[in-house]
């Protein structure tokens, strides 16, 4: 029968210690002694198709929009919906990108808060727009933070209408307490690369629209949207925007798709509603 | 309070100095009381109402039914603690249920009745699965006639130190009460089995922070984007659920025994490396011990068990792993996952097969991996909803052109060898042990083989028993527990 000696363990355990301790003294080790797993999730493009200089609209957000199906469209769309990640990225990307569209419809929601990706993925963007699947690190603390502001039930619970009201973005100051400095710079870099990209491209002649998109969880609280849309009107104040949701009580009906100016949005909308359930599914029940 | 918390670090200390320095030996049973009351009313203080209500529910019915002189009285006395322990169980786990069934079937609405709606407002106390199922063990024990009790005022300490013990209240072990409360006396600091108090500490915190935590967050990544993940990908990241399930669940139930050591107390194993297991019957005589024995002892023979013909033993096992699967959660899913495993078990009974384990390694591997395979699959049921998990397994069987993302496949490989090793080595040392009590099977076996073989088969053999190596290994998991942690989770075995 074997036994651990335990003087012995924490006397190798010890010298292992001084030796990391050393290696990282010595700046031969940084940090972590392996990559931590985290870095492994994935943040992937998809669909990036129908590459054309002028495309009719470009999609930018997160999962739910990277996973449209191009049969939905009828019209010169290229996606730039990011897998575990969101709207600022993508908007880096069309920034980088040659690409002129007469429509960008940015996806607004939790996700949006989502740190930037690798410096390189956004650079791949930089003149033809192309696929790239490549795994790339992401945090997700940000996002989980914001998640619990935007979403604080829990799935399948029917909410009080006192926790409902509790629950309101601007009413959870104690929440926001709890973002570190180096997450509240993280997400206003972000809301400002969306600003100045939104400037930027309503000054090139493209009309920007911005729909937001409540998810399974997201849905239940009534109001989700409201606060996002409130955000909207904080970041986007002075900026002359569409706004769009897709929300009615929870059947994801839409209601406001039809202001689309563009002769696909129908299509669109269509093909949001059939595919919600779908996308909520492949989500695996999480909001991205 | 987590174990794997800063807070429970101080916590621990703090208890353990107040344990081993109170003047009186006679109050280390307070403090360890008062200690394990704290414990579980960290977060939610109301829940020790439920708890108090249970243990004083629970001593006060084993007390009545063990001074009847009639067994008839006895059984009726603990027949009606049993009820009320199952109805407090059923009211707070399975109450959603009920109620979302009633909605769906009949449109009739429990949430708008106003004493349901405050009982379908209510959290699922922490543990209540665990401490039930011991609560009721001491019931039926009682009627059974293994417990002996000193004095009223004795057995309600013992049984409130019994259910309340915090090392196994929230996740088990489930412990029987025989087992627990003969070892109630008092304690020394010098009598406390270190080595053995620290092998538990140390692998139970590697199997939770170092794997099981590194694996949640690309486990769950895996699982959301299994659309665009290869099939390679997505059979790793399945396989790597049970690893972590285990490196989980495993990690916990060490941790208990090795902070029950530290307190002077003894809890049972609970689990014995179950993925080398070459049946479904084997798988479940290493996994969730404690529950499995429960349920074979209180469930399964009480029902008749294997004794009263084939049929009623394939319905028997049925009923206990459907109910095993409820024990878990009141949904769908894991009632899905009991069946799978009933269903499992039946087949391999009308084979034969769960009598038959093999000594030859590489029958044996085999058989190890197609219960690996089996158990794999119905993690899949146990940890997401129906829809869920058949998507993932029709993407593991449609993604097979797309590439595999090798970076994490590695990091999943990588973070999940520590866990197949250990059973590897637990494999060798039954191998070993086989060997010694029968050395002319092993020799006749040994000279059939090739002399680098009968070379690399003994020095396998002499690493995997040496103490040196296992101080060594001891020391690696220490130190990587140190340095890469994964984010902090809780355990998966707290919501049940």
């Amino acid at each position: 029968m074997q036994t651990m000696n335990l003087r012995t363990t924490l006397a190798i355990a010890a010298v292992l210690l001084s030796v990391y301790i050393a290696a990282i003294g010595t700046g031969q080790v940084h940090g972590n002694i392996m990559i931590r797993p985290n870095q492994f999730n994935i943040v992937t493009a998809q669909q990036w198709h129908k590459l054309k200089a002028n495309p009719e609209v470009v999609l930018i957000g997160s999962s739910k929009i990277a996973y449209l199906r191009p049969s939905y469209f009828d019209t010169e769309v290229i996606n730039l919906g990011l897998i575990g990640n969101g709207s600022a990225t993508g908007m880096q990307l069309l920034r980088n990108s040659v690409l002129t569209p007469q429509l960008v419809l940015i996806e607004m929601g939790t996700h949006s808060f989502q740190p930037q990706v690798d410096e390189r993925f956004v650079n791949a963007g930089k003149g033809d727009v192309r696929a790239d699947e490549g795994l790339l690190p992401y945090d997700q603390r940000p996002m989980a933070v914001l998640l619990k502001l935007l979403c604080p039930f829990e799935r399948d619970e029917v909410p009080s209408p006192a926790k409902v009201a509790k629950a309101s973005l601007y009413e959870i100051e104690h929440e926001r307490k709890s973002l570190t400095p180096r997450e509240i710079a993280t997400i206003s870099a972000n809301l400002k690369i969306l600003r100045d990209g939104a400037r930027e491209l309503i000054a090139r002649g493209t009309q920007i629209a911005f729909i937001s998109i409540p998810c399974d969880s997201i849905i239940q609280h009534a109001h989700a949207e409201e606060e996002t849309e409130k955000l909207l009107d904080q970041i986007f104040a002075g900026i002359p925007i569409k706004k769009l949701s897709i929300h009615d009580g929870g059947n994801f009906e839409t209601t406001d798709m039809v202001h689309l100016s563009v002769k696909s949005a129908k299509q669109f909308a269509k093909m949001l509603d059939e595919d919600l359930q779908h996308l909520c599914l492949a989500s695996g029940d999480r909001v991205l | 309070m987590l174990f794997n918390s800063a807070t429970f670090l101080f916590f621990a200390i703090t208890v353990m100095a107040l344990y081993y320095a109170v003047p009186k030996k006679g109050w280390q049973l307070f403090v360890l009381l008062v200690s394990s009351l704290v414990f579980y009313g960290w977060t939610q203080p109301a829940l020790l109402a439920l708890l108090g209500a249970c243990i004083l529910m629970n001593a006060c019915t084993s007390w009545l039914a063990s001074l009847q002189p009639r067994k008839r009285n006895q059984i009726l006395i603990a027949a009606t603690g049993v009820i009320l322990n199952l109805a407090t169980l059923c009211a707070f786990k399975y109450m959603h249920l009920v109620a979302a069934g009633l909605d769906k079937a009949f449109g009739v609405r429990l949430g708008h009745i106003e004493p349901m709606a405050l009982l379908l407002q209510l959290p699922l106390p922490i543990g209540i699965s665990f401490y039930t199922f011991e609560a009721i063990a001491l019931l039926v024990d009682t009627v059974r006639g293994s417990m002996k009790f000193r004095s009223l005022r004795q057995h309600m300490v013992d049984t409130a130190l019994f259910i309340s013990f915090f090392p196994h209240l929230i996740a088990g072990p489930i412990v029987r009460p025989s087992y627990f409360f003969d070892q109630i006396g008092v304690k020394y600091f010098r009598a406390i089995d270190w080595n053995k108090a620290g092998e538990y500490l140390i692998l139970g915190y590697f199997l939770k922070v170092f794997v099981a935590d590194n694996l949640a967050s690309m486990i769950d990544s895996g699982v959301a984007y299994r659309y665009m993940l290869s099939s390679f990908d997505l059979a790793l990241t399945a396989c790597a659920f049970s690893v972590r399930i285990f490196a989980d669940f495993a990690g916990y139930s060490y941790i208990a025994l090795g902070l029950a050591a530290l307190f002077g107390y003894k809890l049972p194993q609970n689990f014995n490396w179950p993925y080398t297991a070459q049946s479904l019957s084997e798988f479940w005589k290493r996994w969730h011990i404690s529950l499995s024995t429960w349920l074979r002892d209180y469930l399964y023979i009480p029902l008749g068990g294997s004794q009263q013909g084939q049929v009623r033993t394939y319905i028997n096992i049925m009923v206990v792993m459907l109910l095993g699967g409820l024990w878990h959660g009141a949904a769908v899913n894991f009632i899905l996952w009991g069946g799978m495993h009933g269903l499992g078990l039946c087949l391999e009974r009308s084979l034969g097969w769960h009598k038959i384990t093999s000594n030859n390694r590489f029958i044996a591997i085999a058989r190890a991996l197609v219960i690996f395979g089996f158990v794999t699959f119905a993690w899949l049921f146990f940890s997401h909803k129906a829809p869920i998990a058949l998507s993932f397994c029709h993407a593991m069987l449609e993604n097979f052109a797309l590439t595999p993302a090798v970076p994490r496949d590695v990091m999943l490989i990588i973070i999940c060898f520590p866990v197949l090793l250990m059973h590897l080595v637990d494999a060798v040392k039954r191998g070993t042990a086989h060997i010694q009590e029968n050395p002319s099977d092993s020799a006749r076996s040994l000279n059939n083989s090739p002399a680098l073989l009968q070379h690399i088969s003994r020095t396998v053999r002499a690493v995997c028993t040496s103490n040196v190596a296992y101080d060594c290994a001891m020391a690696m998991m220490l130190f990587l527990t140190l340095v890469n942690p994964g984010d902090p989770n809780t355990f998966l075995y707290f919501q049940f």
